[in-house]
């Protein structure tokens, strides 16, 4: 909280600061090419690690104070939420504190079990999604020496883009009128369009190389990634108008496909970015890697891909207190082997009803690139060329599902049939796991409200409805964990049956 | 005792008696070869010169004995042995090992098995990988099922395969012929020696690779309970045991030939060692060589289906509910990464135990094999750290090459086998045991070893031996046998006397500090438990076990020892 509030206080005097360098600019008065804000680059950007996301091709990190003019976006609400996005997020969002929790009790903790060889607020490893304004990347280093920049934590750039380039452009009349391919060019992060706009939260929240959290992580202290995107799109403090979101999507305001729609594509791009994070992880592992040694330490600078990664797997699948009689046992392993490993369960399970609703690919089909790689994965060592084949392949089939679904207008038939089919691969994977339980549930929270918004029926609460939202709400009340827990202790059997229940009971609700 | 071996007995008598007698009564000299003796008792079951198992039925005429029975055939023997060995064996757990092959749980295992490997006509019954430990049997190609198997882990179970010495052994004679001889020539192994005891107990308890006894994860999942940290004198005990020590047993007939030949080595008397303390000493270096032996014999081409095997890694280091905050990240990884699978750290809770045996009061001798000792695991370690489940490779060579880790364990435990451990050294075992290194956490298992250990040594060094009659010159034989039954009753009276109300002190101690309830130390061995049944509760015991509170306990445990001693 000491920390919460000291921040707050720096990052206050760094916004008042940004806008006393602002004035001119915001005013119009183009500045000299000598008083850009394109600072000049340190001399390790050159050097940083190439091909990485990461690297943005040299540009970087303009910092907040770019943004954040009364004039431009740090308005005060009055303007409505256009021209107050950097207001909002300052206040509301806790991408404002991602920086501030490196320096908490778990981050230290983490830093000392890692041997990092960094404090974690100095740690590319951390900084890299907590703050990546850090400066190359991979290097922890200081945005251009000031420790401001960092304090931002995750702010306008870290999804929108590095703005040395196109800060400069942003502010012209003309901007709207340049081409998202324009806009590209100069570093801009297009985030309109669904794909693109869930592909910026899965960089951090799903993970990609360079920014992998991984089992290492985990037990180190670091909390479980639980992406799924329509759920923290719907929680975060919007700083953009939302009614533009349902216009965009159609068929129109008042009348709109948007949550299913975000859902779908959402849904889709989770799993494409864990695939790539999955290839890389098979791609670049490191065998040799140990910190037994009394100097040696966990490289902060660079990614340890890992073989096997643990956190490809359900957590709960093996992170559980062993019990008798064991439900685990009585539900069987599916299709796995007795004690094999139930991989991707928190960004898989409901997939198929996505693909197989494009037309794509049957992804439940024993030979789909999901079977095998699921299969491939179930072994504790799986073999890494099978693995990056068969995500790669997998990864086509699900760019091309967002593509079609992208470029479809939903219909209330369509959504409802999403619906019904969630219900019913949600209830085995609600008998498999807590995860396809909570997948399940999630979904089924965000397809409804897609489905209400696109029949127009947002505040006149049906019958159907209100009993699905009540079935909802009770599935929710089983997947909670117990106090002192940060795994579901108490999820067996009983409530797999109970939520199982309520699915079957959603699912002739549609009918 | 059950009317079903009394009936075994009488049936299988009338058969096998004639067999037995002509063994044991045919001309018998060292010289002779036994093997000519034996011949007419084997089955048509192979060559004749590889030892082969006979099943139950060829020692239940002798050693059916209940207490107390005198028969007129054997009582020669009673010096030695008591005689009621399978009557005591009728309520051995190990008997129901087959048994449970059929029972629920193993038809629990056998659906999920099925399923998981794709065979509808799977069946537990005739799995190798079962029968190996439940019904020990070494496979043979062309025999579909051991002899007598359903009687589960019977004699040959851990004796050896009988066809070649059952005839031979109960002659006296038998005892002049040295350990090495018996088990490499007859098959009949040495049990005695508490480095080949500890050796055959861990096959199972364990896993030993070259036997086929191996339970993997696929196991796990589907049901098998999970293989406890086991202390071999604990495990003994509570079998309950068949058998007296050394010095259990008073004097027999060629004593000090059997010592010469069956404790080669040893420089002193075996009869003035506290045989239990040195049993857990050896046993607690053994659990160690076992383990990093059975890890590093499945430590094969990663590429191969079969690794890693998940059975070898700690279950515990995995399977927890995720607390928050969690006690295992405040307590740290040590050296190792957070988030890798571990080995059990319960196989090296005593090993301590026998380097100090070794260094006896010699600080810096102690200090050199400590640090060697852990040279070594810190080798281990670093392979098997590099990446999760270890480099196989590298984890083969630094456990079984020429200078690994498992041979310095064997030279450990032979050097303690050497050793004498008196009083004195009980003392400091004591003292080792219960001297926990700062900031030490031990595990659920491992607490249980360091709590076994202590009760086995502390009720020992608190029982003076019994008081046997010495061989007078001249001994007639009918003297003799009254002497030897007159040992017994002197034994059977201290067993329930002295030794019962030294271990009932300790155990109320452990009672009182909540260690007995908490780490079930009492075990559900005899056939009154079913182990199955016992899981819930002794799960929830190690899910809720807390190692601070286990630090505390011992604390308290280690002032009342010192209490009472001074």
């Amino acid at each position: 909280m000491h920390w919460k509030m000291t921040f707050r206080v720096l990052l206050t005097a760094a916004a008042v600061a940004s806008v006393a360098v602002f004035a001119r600019t915001s005013s119009g008065v183009e500045p000299a090419e000598t008083d850009r804000l394109t600072l000049q680059t340190p001399n390790e950007a050159s050097t940083a690690a190439v091909n990485s996301p990461l690297a943005k091709d040299g540009r970087h990190f303009v910092g907040v104070g770019g943004c954040a003019a009364a004039n431009c976006h740090g308005g005060d609400g009055s303007k409505g939420i256009v021209g107050s996005e950097y207001s909002i997020w300052i206040q509301d969002d806790k991408h404002a504190e991602a920086y501030s929790v490196l320096y908490n009790e778990t981050s230290q903790r983490m830093a000392k079990l890692l041997k990092l060889d960094k404090p974690a607020h100095q740690a590319a490893l951390c900084l890299n999604c907590h703050a990546p304004q850090n400066d190359p990347p991979f290097t922890g280093n200081h945005a251009h020496g000031s420790l401001s920049a960092l304090l931002d934590g995750v702010s306008c750039e870290a999804c929108h883009g590095a703005a040395s380039d196109w800060l400069g452009p942003h502010v012209r009349h003309d901007w709207a009128r340049k081409s998202p391919a324009e806009k590209a060019a100069l570093g801009f992060r297009e985030t309109k369009n669904l794909w693109n706009r869930s592909k910026v939260c899965a960089d951090c929240h799903v993970g990609e190389p360079g920014r992998d959290v991984n089992h290492d992580l985990y037990a180190a202290g670091h909390p479980r990634l639980f992406f799924e995107m329509s759920a923290f799109h719907t929680n975060m403090p919007a700083h953009w108008d939302r009614n533009d979101d349902r216009q965009r999507t159609g068929p129109g305001r008042d009348q709109s496909a948007f949550e299913a729609k975000l859902w779908a594509i959402g849904q889709l791009a989770s799993a494409e970015a864990a695939l790539d994070l999955l290839t890389h992880r098979a791609e670049n592992t490191r065998d040799d890697f140990a910190l037994r040694d009394k100097d040696a330490k966990y490289p902060s600078g660079e990614t340890v891909a890992v073989w096997p990664e643990f956190a490809e797997t359900g957590c709960f699948a093996c992170h559980h207190n062993l019990d008798s009689p064991s439900w685990r046992q009585k539900r069987g392993y599916a299709s796995r082997n007795a004690g094999g490993y139930p991989w991707g369960t928190w960004l898989f399970p409901i997939l198929p009803t996505v693909v197989d609703s494009a037309g794509t690919s049957k992804l439940t089909e024993a030979e789909s690139p999901l079977s095998k790689l699921t299969r491939e994965m179930a072994r504790p060592y799986p073999n890494r060329q099978a693995v990056i084949s068969s995500a790669k392949d997998l990864q086509a089939v699900l760019t091309k599902s967002a593509q079609t679904i992208d470029s479809q207008q939903l219909t209330a038939e369509q959504i409802a049939g999403w619906m019904k089919g969630v219900s019913v691969v949600g209830t085995s994977a609600s008998q498999q796991s807590w995860d396809g339980a909570t997948q399940s549930w999630l979904s089924l929270t965000a397809i409804h409200q897609g489905l209400t918004d696109v029949s127009g029926t947002v505040g006149q609460t049906s019958e159907r409805s209100r009993q699905i939202n009540t079935s909802l709400e009770l599935i929710r009340s089983h997947l909670e964990f117990p106090k002192g827990f940060d795994s579901p202790e108490n999820f067996s059997s009983d409530p797999a049956n109970v939520i199982s229940t309520e699915l079957q009971k959603i699912h002739d609700l549609l009918d | 005792m059950p009317t079903y071996f009394r009936l075994m007995k009488r049936v299988i008598w009338t058969s096998a008696a004639g067999l037995s007698a002509v063994a044991a009564f045919q001309a018998f000299s060292p010289e002779a070869p036994m093997v000519q003796s034996v011949a007419v008792a084997q089955d048509a079951l192979g060559d004749s010169t590889t030892p082969q198992f006979q099943g139950l039925r060829s020692c239940v005429p002798c050693h059916n004995e209940a207490i107390g029975d005198k028969n007129p055939f054997v009582t020669m023997s009673r010096e030695f042995c008591v005689l009621n060995e399978v009557s005591i064996f009728a309520s051995d757990k190990h008997r129901q090992a087959y048994e449970l092959l059929e029972g629920d749980l193993g038809k629990h295992m056998e659906k999920i098995l099925a399923q998981s490997k794709g065979d509808a006509n799977y069946k537990v019954t005739t799995d190798k990988q079962c029968l190996a430990c439940h019904a020990n049997y070494r496979w043979k190609e062309g025999f579909e099922q051991p002899p007598l198997f359903e009687f589960g882990v019977t004699c040959e179970s851990c004796h050896g395969p009988s066809s070649l010495w059952e005839g031979p052994h109960d002659d006296p004679r038998w005892r002049k012929i040295s350990a090495e001889e018996k088990e490499q020539k007859y098959g009949m192994i040495d049990v005695r020696n508490p480095v080949r005891r500890a050796q055959q107990c861990f096959s199972c308890h364990v896993g030993n690779v070259r036997e086929g006894k191996v339970v993997t994860h696929e196991m796990y999942a589907a049901g098998h309970p999970p293989l406890p940290g086991i202390e071999i004198e604990t495990f003994s005990q509570q079998m309950p045991t068949h058998w007296r020590t050394l010095q259990e047993k008073g004097e027999f007939k060629f004593r000090e030939d059997y010592i010469k030949s069956n404790f080669p080595g040893l420089e002193h008397s075996p009869l003035n060692d506290l045989a239990k303390t040195k049993s857990v000493i050896i046993g607690g270096t053994m659990a160690l060589r076992e383990t990093v032996n059975l890890f590093a014999s499945q430590a094969v081409d990663q590429d191969s289906q079969a690794w890693p095997e998940l059975a070898v890694f700690d279950c515990s280091a995995c399977h927890h509910d995720l607390a928050a905050p969690s006690w295992r990240q405040k307590r740290g990884y040590g050296k190792s990464l957070p988030g890798r699978p571990q080995m059990f750290a319960w196989p090296e809770a005593l090993v301590k135990l026998g380097i100090r045996q070794r260094a006896g009061d010699d600080d810096a001798a102690f200090q050199k094999d400590w640090d060697a000792y852990h040279g070594k695991m810190e080798e281990l370690r670093r392979v098997l750290d590099r990446r999760p489940f270890g480099d196989p490779k590298a984890i083969q060579a630094v456990a079984l090459g020429e200078d690994g880790l498992v041979a310095w364990l064997d030279q450990l435990a032979n050097d303690v086998f050497k050793s004498p451990v008196g009083k004195e050294d009980a003392g400091r075992t004591l003292q080792t045991l219960v001297s926990l290194p700062p900031e030490t956490y031990p595990d659920f298992h491992s607490a249980r070893q360091l709590v076994w250990a202590i009760r086995t040594v502390l009720s020992e060094m608190n029982t003076d031996l019994p008081n046997f009659t010495a061989t007078p010159a001249d001994e007639s034989d009918k003297q003799a046998i009254d002497r030897a039954l007159a040992n017994l009753k002197v034994y059977q009276n201290w067993e329930a006397g002295d030794r019962a109300a030294a271990q009932k002190k300790v155990n109320d101690l452990l009672t009182q500090l909540e260690l007995t309830e908490k780490l079930r130390l009492d075990l559900p061995a005899g056939d009154k438990y079913v182990i199955a049944e016992q899981l819930p509760e002794s799960l929830k015991a190690i899910g809720g076990y807390d190692p601070a509170w286990f630090r505390t306990q011992l604390q308290e445990l280690a002032g009342s020892i010192k209490a009472s001693s001074d």
